[in-house]
């Protein structure tokens, strides 16, 4: 949307205000009287002033630039009153361009071309009639040309020509009113309101048109004037003209800023996005920024092809239908929502575009929280399931410690204690007999060793007897005084015993290394569908998840089977580490 | 003594009955899991089971068939775990209501002949045998809480001792002590510690491991 740069219009317009002082200058100067002075000035200072507004509201469209010209005509149409030459016969060869304008103005609006073909026959037509009437003022009666013809010479032809022209202009101008009363009548309810003062103002402009060139035609043909009515009724019809000429600009003016009021409804329409809204919501809202009640919009699925309407009901995208478009949204090169709409609202590219612009921002903002969504329910499930594979793993190690390289330790230690007790038969005081001893204790030691690691990696205790059991043995083993209390009615998932076996543990164990406690509860119990256990102390607390990878390492795992871990741990006041294990 | 050997390492389970049978013992059976156990020892009528609490099939299928044995078959054929854990719960479980004729020993015990041919006599005879590390576990919880450091470092010896399933003759002859001065000093234990006197000594086994285990209480 390429508009003309803020500098250049403005520097037009004062170019334009400029040259309507010095007019105004001019026609003082010449003596003009003062009715002609203020109703001259008023209304081309209010085309110069709609025009001003609306190239600042749009400067997309040609409606403020061809307004200010219009206002720059409307004042060199002013010279052909004055005495000066030929500024006079060049205002009078150029005498009210200003019309082929606004009705292409009124034609086009809000647009920048001339859709139908009788719209650009009727534009057309004007210009050309108006081109052939400079031409003939100019080539028989302008005291600008270098050799004008000789005008009484061809007095008939000019008068005939002026007749004709203005004819054709009145036929002309009569046909743009009714188009323009055809276009608000045939509008969509969403064009309707912005087209209605432009509309308005289009036929007005025709009108006054019309009857300037039927008011010149009706003189030449019949030598009389055509307003001939008596007064009041002549300054009536006069005031009436004028007040309805005053009007065109308003008109062009007031569609510009009703435009630009549409464009200002895209804000509501971004508030509604940002407030995250579904389908329908988003539907809603883009109805009401875009002023169109029939709008349905469409979305495309993530992942699939597979169109969804704001209800969530598969459907596929309308083809173009007379009246109605399509607009799709893409996202690097893949549509990803539609607007199906009225018509109209294309006549307005800009409002589309911005409400398109926001709506995918929303659509694009909804597929990467989407995408965001699967990856982490993705990462939620692995971590759960790396937690398991490890907790398998560990009650693997468990019993391939026991089942093997215990059991062949307790075996060696036997066959040793048979080799000893031959030894010492043979020869009781050898030092290989002693030597055999020590490497008979050593070997205790380490089946010993072993045990309490295999334990340690998972304590068989837990598999066997469940949580309530190893829970005592670990409360049994503790550096302080543990009181169990454990209220379960038989026994727990696996994953879920084994978290809350941890949490004790780890608990306990940090009650050992910093507490600093004389003693401490553990409870384990049924909260609904989760496990609750709670491990306090009466140590000096201050224990904190960040502190060592223990407590972290826990919050992780409660993490990955969403459960939770809670430390409340003041210092001087004790430590109250709480996990809540969920059991579905 | 008519000996049933059950374990699921042959290895293990030959070592057992070499052990059994150089002390004399007839050793008339071998199992390899808790069902074949089961089914010897309703055929051929053991004094004595030897049993791995870890036997096909499944996890601890040893212990429930020694608990199934020691029901079964109470006051006529003597139950003794081998273990891998030292978990006085076990221990525990297997004492059952304290009828005697149990024993719960660590597996590394197989390396002190001794102490396993003593522990299966004790059960076989209708005593209990705890082995001396699970009463060491329970005894080290309950000294933490100090009600111990009311004993004497020789009275606290002959707890454990007594914990362990051992007679008063047993006691008195393992720390050159007089019968006379071991009974007196069990009875000064258990008053110390608030237990009631019992002549029956699995009676007396249990209810000190029971005050000996703290966690058991809130269980």
């Amino acid at each position: 949307m390429s508009g003309t740069r803020p500098l250049v219009r403005r520097a037009a317009t004062a170019v334009a205000i400029g040259f309507a002082v010095v007019t105004l200058l001019v026609h003082i100067d010449q003596g003009a009287p003062l009715q002609f002075l203020i109703l001259e000035t008023t209304l081309g200072a209010l085309f110069l002033i709609a025009g001003f507004v609306a190239w600042e509201r749009r400067p997309e469209v040609l409606t403020g630039p061809l307004l200010t010209l219009s206002g720059v005509i409307w004042f060199a149409g002013g010279y052909a009153a004055t005495a000066l030459e030929p500024q006079a016969s060049i205002a009078w060869g150029f005498e009210r361009y200003y019309d082929p304008i606004l009705a292409f103005l009124a034609l086009s609006f809000p647009g920048r071309r001339l859709v139908s073909p009788a719209a650009r026959l009727l534009v057309g037509g004007l210009v050309v009639t108006f081109a052939i009437r400079t031409a003939f003022r100019f080539a028989f009666a302008c005291a600008c040309a270098p050799a004008p013809l000789d005008a009484l010479a061809h007095e008939s032809v000019l008068i005939a020509a002026e007749a004709a022209t203005s004819a054709v202009i009145v036929v002309l101008s009569l046909g743009v009113a009714v188009l323009c009363v055809r276009r608000v009548a045939t509008a969509s309810p969403a064009a309707k309101p912005i087209l209605r003062p432009v509309a308005t103002a289009g036929i007005l402009a025709a009108l006054s048109a019309a009857y300037d060139a039927a008011e010149l035609s009706f003189g030449i043909v019949t030598g009389q004037p055509l307003n001939a009515l008596p007064d009041p009724w002549s300054e009536v019809v006069s005031w009436s003209i004028f007040v309805a000429v005053a009007m065109v600009p308003l008109g062009f003016m007031l569609g510009a800023l009703r435009l630009h009021l549409r464009h200002g409804a895209i804000a509501p329409l971004a508030l509604e996005l940002d407030k995250g809204s579904d389908a329908a919501g988003l539907e809603r809202a883009l109805r009401s920024a875009l002023g169109d009640p029939s709008l349905s919009l469409l979305l495309k699925d993530h992942d699939a092809d597979v169109w969804r309407s704001s209800s969530g009901a598969t459907t596929v995208v309308p083809l173009q239908t007379p009246g109605r478009t399509v607009t799709l949204l893409e996202s690097n090169g893949e549509a990803i929502a539609a607007i199906e709409h009225d018509e109209a609202l294309a006549e307005d590219p800009g409002l589309v575009a911005a409400a398109t612009a926001v709506l995918r921002l929303a659509v694009e903002n909804e597929r990467l929280a989407a995408d965001l969504r699967k990856q982490l329910d993705e990462v939620r499930a692995s971590r759960a399931r790396l937690v398991d594979t490890a907790q398998a793993e560990r009650t693997r190690i468990e019993r391939d410690l026991h089942d093997g390289a215990q059991q062949r330790l307790v075996s060696v230690a036997m066959m040793l204690q048979e080799a000893l007790g031959e030894a010492r038969r043979e020869s009781p005081h050898s030092p290989f007999v002693q030597r055999l001893d020590d490497t008979s204790d050593e070997l205790k030691s380490a089946i010993d060793e072993l045990r309490e690691l295999a334990r340690g990696i998972h304590p068989a205790l837990l598999t066997e007897e469940g949580l309530g059991v190893a829970v005592a043995a670990l409360a049994r083993r503790a550096s302080v005084p543990v009181e169990v209390n454990v209220d379960l009615d038989g026994r727990l998932p696996g994953p879920v015993e084994t978290t809350g076996y941890y949490v004790v543990a780890e608990a306990l164990t940090n009650v050992a290394r910093h507490a600093r406690a004389r003693s401490a509860t553990v409870t384990v119990a049924m909260n609904g569908d989760s496990l609750e256990v709670e491990v306090a102390d009466d140590g000096q607390g201050g224990t904190d998840v960040g502190r060592g990878t223990g407590l972290r390492g826990l919050a992780d795992r409660l993490d990955a089977i969403s459960g939770r871990l809670e430390i409340i741990s003041p210092v001087g006041g004790g430590t109250r580490l709480r996990a809540v294990i969920p059991c579905a | 003594m008519r000996v049933i050997v059950a374990d699921d390492s042959a290895v293990i389970r030959q070592g057992v009955v070499r052990i059994l049978n150089q002390d004399g013992m007839d050793v008339i059976g071998e199992a390899r899991d808790a069902d074949e156990l089961i089914s010897l020892v309703a055929t051929l009528h053991p004094d004595v089971v030897v049993v791995d609490i870890r036997m096909p099939p499944h996890g601890n299928a040893g212990l429930v068939a020694a608990e199934r044995i020691r029901d079964e078959y109470q006051g006529v054929v003597g139950v003794l775990v081998l273990s891998q854990y030292l978990e006085p719960d076990y221990a525990l479980r297997l004492l059952g209501a304290g009828m005697g004729g149990v024993g719960y020993l660590l597996k590394d015990r197989v390396a002190d002949p001794s102490e396993l041919v003593d522990a299966v006599k004790r059960v076989a005879s209708g005593g209990s045998a705890i082995d001396p590390s699970v009463v060491g576990e329970l005894v080290r919880a309950r000294r933490r809480e100090d009600r111990l450091h009311r004993l004497t470092e020789r009275e606290r010896m002959v707890l454990e001792l007594v914990a362990e399933g051992r007679s008063n003759r047993s006691i008195a002859d393992r720390m050159a002590l007089s019968i006379k001065t071991v009974e007196a000093s069990i009875a000064t234990i258990l008053s110390k510690l608030g237990l009631e006197p019992d002549p029956d000594d699995n009676r007396r086994v249990l209810a000190v491991l029971a005050y000996l285990d703290p966690g058991r209480a809130g269980i």
